[in-house]
């Protein structure tokens, strides 16, 4: 029954003149807000305000800057160490310039190219991968929390990497790792997605317990493996749990690179159609995009990205759930920014975090993923608690 | 006027409740049509169906005489909007960003270039242009709405579906939204909205659907619709028709009341 008319049937209630309430929003002042001038803008067409664009730029560029110092930081600090100024000198000799002095030491340019190098490329691949995938699959479930560590694509993507090791399968070369790890990953992933969805929203409860249940099976899955290994692939797979990027050879990065590249591309492809899933999917579907495909699509290109980061490295928690988090605080959450800044800055903060592990204790090679998990996990509460306390929650 | 939107004989079933069956229904260029009926009688069903979401188990829609079901969905957005009755946002986009979605079907085609023109129009018909820098979560229901009736306009459909537009707005944006639907229908659009409040339907529609489980059980102009003798039946309780004192002859305007006994309002 009609509920909006209240008060006495007998009339004088109805003859309040609202009809001079219909002039109201006309009589409004013009065109309040003042206009970004973002001509060609790529989020969601011309609308960023000049603000918002500075801090993009600023983002951009301050994490292009941090990436590009910690690189050559990186690559001089070790127990043999090289000044700045000849790693960007070797470098440059490399390339071919004769410019810059090359390193002193006699053993420098090897050390730098065939470990440093590689280490550092690899760090910079599998943090914008990890990043990536995060910042991907939160814009899928319409969820800030999922992650693929959180969600337990990762744990899948090691199952499969794991396989990989105690069978000592070669049947795809130096790509067997990978594949595996993709094929669990995309298991793990499907799982997840079919079982936390539900009208086309995924609720936090469910999406975390669904975590539990892929991290525990998929656990379970880990420990049988280990059982069955030899003690030297029972060591390799527990050093590789820990997540390191210690021992990085250029052949696992020309495997890995390829990955991310491709990952990272076409998350930039679906970044617009992410923008609209947050609106729920019947009205993503009216405006014009198919919501099946993109999930789809979505899923095997985090697949992609997780395999990729896993595959040599292991699992790296939290990176994918701290770096988009961040992002959207900085420059907001239209995935156009969001992903190549994801993937930029999960860039600099692994390297940076490697860079950590590999000195924070002289003669010792932390495990990366013991120190993401570290940092990552109090954020994880913080974000909790932030989250549940803000207007909106998660929905 | 030309049939936009032309349902034939829908029937819809979740399991086996019948949701709708056998709904007819044609929307021109240039009306409003108001769909109104008791809770769960299958109107935002019967808006979804005409929005092409679900497939009807049996009968079509047609739009534009192409079945809903078998055009592409980008040009189906680019030819309806559709705006929800939940209005959720995962993430804390800005209200500017938000109705700026709606622009998404003219991606890379001529209209493109009026995108900044029609977002702030449509953001200023929905009375929306304060909040533009707002983040989503922050809004308060009927500002939400609002923001969702500004997305759904910026789409420049032909075909407008507004599901409980006017549910969670005060009594001037009540006013204001229907107003604004009338004018998008003068402009030749075919306007669906869902209502409850029988009085506004009155007042705004040119024509009313009455649905009651699942039926069409009236369609016409307001006048013969909103009969006290078919919505008391169709709602199962007692409902005036009057008309409203003081108008000024020649513009009648209806309004619905429902009868209250002296034991259910305050003395």
């Amino acid at each position: 029954m009609s509920a909006t008319t209240t008060g006495d049937t007998t009339g004088d209630v109805v003859t309040t003149p609202v009809s001079a309430a219909v002039e109201g929003p006309t009589a409004r002042e013009p065109a309040g807000a003042p206009r970004g001038d973002a001509s060609g803008d790529s989020t969601t067409g011309s609308v960023a305000r000049p603000a918002r664009r500075w801090r993009r730029v600023g983002l951009f560029g301050g994490l292009t800057v941090a990436l590009l110092v910690l690189a050559v930081v990186a690559a001089g600090s070790g127990q043999l160490h090289v000044p700045p100024a000849e790693v960007v000198g070797s470098l440059l000799h490399r390339l071919g310039l004769d410019a810059g002095t090359v390193p002193t030491h006699p053993n420098g340019d090897a050390a730098l190219w065939s470990v440093r190098f590689p280490r550092i490329v690899m760090a910079v691949l599998v943090g914008a991968a990890l990043a990536t995938g995060g910042a991907v699959l939160q814009g899928v479930f319409g969820n800030p929390l999922a992650e693929p560590g959180v969600v337990g694509v990762s744990s899948g993507a090691a199952v499969g990497a794991c396989l990989a090791i105690v069978t000592g399968w070669t049947f795809a070369g130096t790509w067997t790792v990978a594949l595996l790890a993709f094929v669990g990953g995309l298991v793990a992933t499907g799982v997840v997605y079919a079982t936390a969805r539900a009208g086309g929203r995924t609720e936090v409860v469910t999406l975390v317990l669904t975590g539990v249940a892929v991290n525990a099976v998929a656990g379970a899955a880990v420990a049988f493996l280990t059982f069955l290994g030899d003690t030297q692939a029972r060591e390799q797979i527990v050093f590789w749990q820990l997540g390191s990027l210690n021992g990085t050879r250029w052949v696992y990065v020309a495997v890995v690179a390829p990955l991310v590249v491709i990952g990272v591309a076409g998350s930039l492809l679906l970044a617009r159609r992410l923008d609209l899933l947050a609106l729920g999917e019947r009205s993503a579907r009216h405006l014009g995009v198919d919501v099946e495909r993109l999930r789809i699509t979505a899923v095997v290109v985090v697949a992609v990205l997780t395999a990729a980061a896993v595959a040599f490295c292991g699992v790296i928690a939290f990176v994918g759930l701290v770096v988009p988090h961040l992002v959207r605080m900085a420059v907001g959450p239209g995935h156009a920014v969001l992903v190549p800044a994801s993937a930029l800055g999960g860039a600099t903060l692994l390297l940076g975090a490697d860079l950590v592990a590999r000195t924070a204790v002289p003669y010792a090679d932390l495990p990366i993923g013991m120190l993401t998990a570290l940092v990552g996990g109090p954020f994880f509460f913080w974000l909790i608690r932030r989250t549940r306390a803000s207007a909106g929650g998660w929905a | 006027m030309s049939v936009l939107l032309r349902a034939r004989g829908v029937r819809l079933a979740y399991g086996r409740t019948v949701v709708l069956d056998g709904v007819d229904l044609d929307v021109r260029a240039g009306e409003v049509v108001a769909l109104v009926g008791p809770n769960g009688a299958g109107k935002s069903t019967l808006l979804g169906v005409l929005a092409g979401d679900p497939r009807p188990d049996r009968g079509q829609v047609l739009l534009d005489d192409v079945d809903v079901r078998r055009r592409p969905l980008a040009e189906l957005a680019r030819r309806r909007a559709v705006m929800p009755q939940e209005h959720r946002v995962s993430f804390p986009f800005r209200v500017r960003e938000v109705v700026a979605m709606g622009r998404h079907p003219w991606r890379g085609t001529a209209r493109e270039d009026a995108d900044e023109r029609v977002v702030q129009a449509a953001m200023d018909d929905a009375d929306v242009l304060a909040l533009a820098d707002r983040t989503h979560p922050t809004l308060s229901g009927g500002e939400r709405a609002r923001v969702a009736f500004a997305r759904a306009l910026a789409q420049e459909g032909a075909v407008l579906l507004l599901d409980e537009p006017t549910a969670a707005l005060d009594v001037r944006h009540q006013e204001a939204v229907l107003g604004r639907a009338r004018a998008a229908a003068r402009d030749g659009a075919g306007v669906v909205v869902v209502l409850h409040d029988l009085t506004l339907a009155a007042a705004y529609a040119d024509r009313v659907v009455v649905l009651d489980h699942g039926r069409v059980r009236a369609d016409g102009p307001p006048r013969d619709v909103l009969t006290a003798a078919l919505l008391s039946d169709v709602y199962r309780h007692p409902v005036e028709v009057v008309e409203r004192p003081g108008a000024a002859p020649g513009s009648a305007e209806l309004v619905v009341l429902p009868v209250r006994t002296t034991a259910e309002v305050p003395a």
